[in-house]
């Protein structure tokens, strides 16, 4: 199975939610900023880079997983990778041709995002103020910690909805 | 292979530089007629705009598709080269092509809206001749 987490920029809840899945980051307890803001990809993904597939590791039964910013058309880009994937199931097998493993999940981290979230974005993604807007990132996401650890947990439970 | 040939909001384009792919010698007159043949039988106006269809195949046997959505062109082709990148390293040869981008379509389908058609034609020329020559490379390799 591919496992692609998937937000606005692919840069802020979607590399959280990776690492929290891959064990980077603790479940049980909330993280230091400074762990958060160490993170491979955090707030380091420029604008005109959305789109791209960035690969973060691979799990425990060696699945590799990535992830996304789809700006906002994630939906969209979910329903294209769906019928992609359905034309596969179809017999045409341009998009995976892997028999053993070719399930794609996408997990959408949209509903993650808090207002410092989007505003500290912003701040250092758009306006390019990274001193501000990086740790103000960072603090939104710890803010609401549980929501990512609950998306996780809920995708690991139960990976049927999130396949395409 | 398979090529896909992506425009955002309209397939028109998408549409052009197919019928170009798949028939190097016609015209514009006779690709424009074309276009808009298959765009009323396979997409009329206040159908949903994501659309992936098979359009045809091309001398060399690639199959040729034609995608369109509302997601703009530098993000979906990242999206799709990302995912195609993913596809060579999991099968060990390129499956599908993202070919792009397309000249915006400005103009309502089969108008040639504020860019004169020939100036609109020749840049998809030059996309599909591009596209053939990666198709080319990719085979050589």
């Amino acid at each position: 199975m591919i496992i692609i987490f998937q937000c606005y920029g692919g840069t802020h809840t979607s590399v959280a939610a990776a690492s929290i899945y891959l064990k980077r980051l603790p479940r049980r307890r909330v993280p230091q900023l400074s762990d958060l803001l160490a993170l491979p990809y955090f707030d380091r993904v420029d604008r005109n880079e959305i789109g791209t597939l960035y690969y973060v590791g691979c799990d425990r039964s060696d699945n590799p997983v990535f992830v996304l910013g789809s700006g906002r058309w994630g939906a969209q880009i979910r329903a294209l990778l769906t019928r992609l994937t359905s034309m596969q199931q179809q017999g045409r097998t341009f998009l995976l041709h892997n028999d053993r493993d070719d399930a794609v999940a996408v997990i959408d981290c949209f509903p993650t995002i808090t207002g410092a979230v989007r505003l500290g974005g912003f701040l250092s993604r758009r306006l390019g103020l990274i001193a501000i807007g990086r740790p103000l990132v960072g603090l939104g996401i710890l803010r609401a910690y549980h929501r990512f650890v609950e998306l996780v947990e809920s995708f690991e439970k139960d990976p049927g909805p999130y396949l395409l | 292979m398979f090529i896909f040939y992506y425009s955002t909001c309209s397939p028109f384009p998408a549409l052009l530089a197919a019928i170009n792919h798949c028939h190097p010698a016609i015209s514009l007159g006779q690709a424009w007629a074309q276009a808009l043949r298959w765009q009323r039988a396979n997409n009329p106006p206040g159908k949903e705009v994501l659309l992936i269809e098979r359009f045809g195949r091309t001398s060399e046997r690639d199959t040729v598709y034609l995608m369109s959505a509302a997601v703009p062109q530098p993000l979906l082709l990242r999206t799709l080269n990302s995912l195609a990148g993913l596809m060579k390293d999991r099968c060990g040869k390129e499956l599908f092509l993202p070919a792009g981008p397309l000249p915006l379509w400005s103009g309502a389908d089969g108008n040639a809206g504020v860019r004169p058609k020939e100036a609109f034609w020749k840049e998809i020329k030059a996309l599909v001749e591009q596209t053939r020559l990666r198709v080319e490379l990719i085979k050589k390799r």
